[in-house]
């Protein structure tokens, strides 16, 4: 489940702790009722979660450091050098 | 060796009739017209077998297939049949990278050679697709993929400009959050209701 910072506030500076509400992403989740349940509903794929799960994950994050996965391809950096070989070993063939 | 995989005809031969679920991804090159005018035949031909050829193989590198090439378009799918998160961050890494090879691969190589430096723009969605075989018996069939999503894909591929990567609502409600969170609206297109695009605005 993906989730945005809802809220945000600084507890202690110089500790660099902070409070914030996370709810889960509007863009992908909607909030909805299935029969008496209510829960979100993801937007593509129809999968449905209760309330009473999300409450149970929050509970299960407690103590556990939140972490972001930076954006990246790790093999970038060797691809793009397979690629220059490719390259230029197939201008090569198209010169000869 | 890698064993070889079952090309896109053979792939949608499968579900021709039938609905599916995909990313898409187009990739242009940006002025194009006015550098070939200018070419020798065969340095035309090298050019342009030379990008399309590539981006075909980042499209299958990303676990995608390609589709066709559109002048001097080259599209492409990733299926969702396992599931779509991955495939769909696959998309967007797939088209960083088409952009990385244009500006760092194949325009040096360009330079070398005396051609001109290319840039692209990558347009890309997700979304369902409609599976068809177009064509006559006297010449054969091709199996197509037609919708909604392919259009859009398309429209947002000529919003971008040189080396951008623009993506679709839908696509940007699949990819996993930190990519999200790296997209910034660009605008909307003028559908019966309006559907945005961003742009995706991180470097691999």
């Amino acid at each position: 489940m993906d989730f945005v910072i809802d809220k945000l506030e600084v507890v202690d500076k110089t500790k660099n702790l902070v409070r914030m509400q996370l709810v889960p992403d509007p863009r992908v989740w909607r909030r909805t009722k299935v029969g008496d349940v209510s829960g979100y509903l993801h937007r593509l794929d129809e999968n449905f979660i209760p309330d009473s799960v999300v409450a149970k994950m929050a509970k299960n994050l407690k103590g556990l450091p939140i972490t972001t996965n930076p954006v990246n391809y790790p093999g970038k950096r060797e691809y793009l050098k397979r690629s220059k070989r490719r390259l230029s070993a197939s201008a090569t063939k198209a010169s000869q | 060796m890698r064993p070889r995989r079952a090309n896109s005809q053979t792939l949608l031969s499968i579900f021709n009739g039938k609905t599916i679920q995909v990313g898409v991804i187009y990739v242009d090159l940006v002025e194009s017209t006015d550098a070939v005018s200018r070419m020798k035949p065969s340095a035309v031909r090298a050019y342009y077998t030379t990008f399309t050829n590539e981006m075909i193989q980042v499209i299958i590198d990303f676990g995608g297939y390609f589709l066709k090439p559109l002048g001097d378009a080259v599209v492409g799918f990733f299926p969702a049949f396992r599931g779509f998160v991955n495939q769909a961050d696959n998309v967007v890494n797939c088209g960083l990278i088409m952009i990385e090879l244009c500006k760092n691969s194949i325009s040096p190589l360009f330079v070398r050679k005396r051609l001109p430096k290319i840039s692209c723009r990558v347009g890309a969605d997700f979304g369902t697709v409609e599976v068809v075989k177009l064509g006559v018996q006297s010449t054969g069939y091709f199996v197509d993929m037609v919708g909604n999503t392919m259009n859009i894909a398309a429209k947002i591929m000529k919003k971008a400009g040189a080396n951008e990567l623009l993506i679709g609502d839908q696509l940007s409600k699949v990819i996993h959050t930190t990519y999200r969170l790296s997209c910034s609206r660009i605008g909307s297109l003028p559908l019966p209701s309006p559907y945005a695009y961003y742009k995706v605005g991180f470097v691999l």
